[in-house]
């Protein structure tokens, strides 16, 4: 009997992943502590922190987005059942300058750690 | 002993029944939803930029509002797909499929409106491809200097 559930078992599950995908480098929260509104300007951001992922014109004024992209994928083949999660976090920063290119806002948010392997039922509110 | 033969024959007709019949529960998230009381404590005008950043963290997007004015948008998304695909041989090299999903969610945001001072004008929760009806391009300089 136990190896009949052990035959029904691998036949059951012929496959499964993980996989983890990142794109660009995590943005450091030291470099995030050096700006400093109305003084820093946006080469020297750009000298701190590289180029960035998006540029957006604000009239005369522009933003510049930093993003590093986490993800994690996990998935379960059961014969004809399949089960897959895919979760995408980010690190992400908006610098916004003035007229004369100084920085005058930033807005961080730094979640990309916080991408988890888990299966579609799974809670991911922690 | 006829048990265990109707589990084989059953296992054996799964194991056959794979490559024309696929069920999937696939879900996907991408970022993360912000805590509630921290947008409702969100005034609906007359803050600077700087709160709303601090308030909620980086923007998904930015865009320009009316040549001088700013739109920020936050994004989050958890979908939840379940699809079943019955494929069935009709003839020799052709064969027939049919497919069923149940999308449950779209991607939900919150979009933010501010002047030309970047000050908040308004901000509205809800589905994204609702608030934010289209894109435009960026303003040319003498829509710039126009008074």
């Amino acid at each position: 009997m136990k190896r009949v559930a052990l035959l029904l078992a691998v036949l059951l599950t012929p496959g499964c992943f993980l996989s983890r995908t990142y794109v660009n480098a995590p943005i450091e929260e030291a470099s995030i502590a050096q700006l400093r509104p109305g003084q820093t300007t946006a080469a020297q951001v750009v000298a701190l922190l590289g180029a960035p992922t998006e540029v957006v014109q604000l009239g005369r004024r522009s933003a510049y987005r930093y993003e590093h992209d986490q993800q994690k994928r996990a998935g379960l083949f059961l014969i004809v059942v399949v089960f897959s999660n895919n979760d995408n976090q980010a690190d992400r920063t908006w610098v916004f300058f003035d007229e004369n290119d100084v920085l005058s806002h930033v807005g961080t948010t730094l979640e990309a750690d916080t991408a988890q392997y888990a299966m579609p039922w799974s809670d991911l509110s922690e | 002993m006829i048990a265990l033969e109707r589990v084989l024959v059953a296992a054996l007709i799964v194991a056959g029944a794979s490559s024309c019949i696929t069920f999937q529960w696939n879900r996907s998230r991408e970022h993360r939803d912000f805590d509630r009381a921290t947008l409702e404590s969100l005034p609906k005008s007359g803050v600077g930029l700087d709160r709303c950043l601090s308030a909620m963290g980086a923007p998904t997007y930015v865009w320009e509002n009316e040549v001088h004015g700013l739109v920020l948008a936050w994004s989050w998304s958890d979908d939840r797909t379940f699809s079943g695909t019955v494929s069935i041989p009709v003839y020799r090299s052709q064969s027939a499929s049919l497919q069923y999903a149940d999308v449950r969610d779209r991607q939900h945001g919150v979009v933010a409106w501010f002047d030309e001072n970047w000050q908040l004008e308004d901000w509205r929760e809800g589905y994204l491809n609702e608030l934010v009806t289209q894109a435009r391009r960026p303003a040319t300089l003498d829509e710039i200097d126009a008074p």
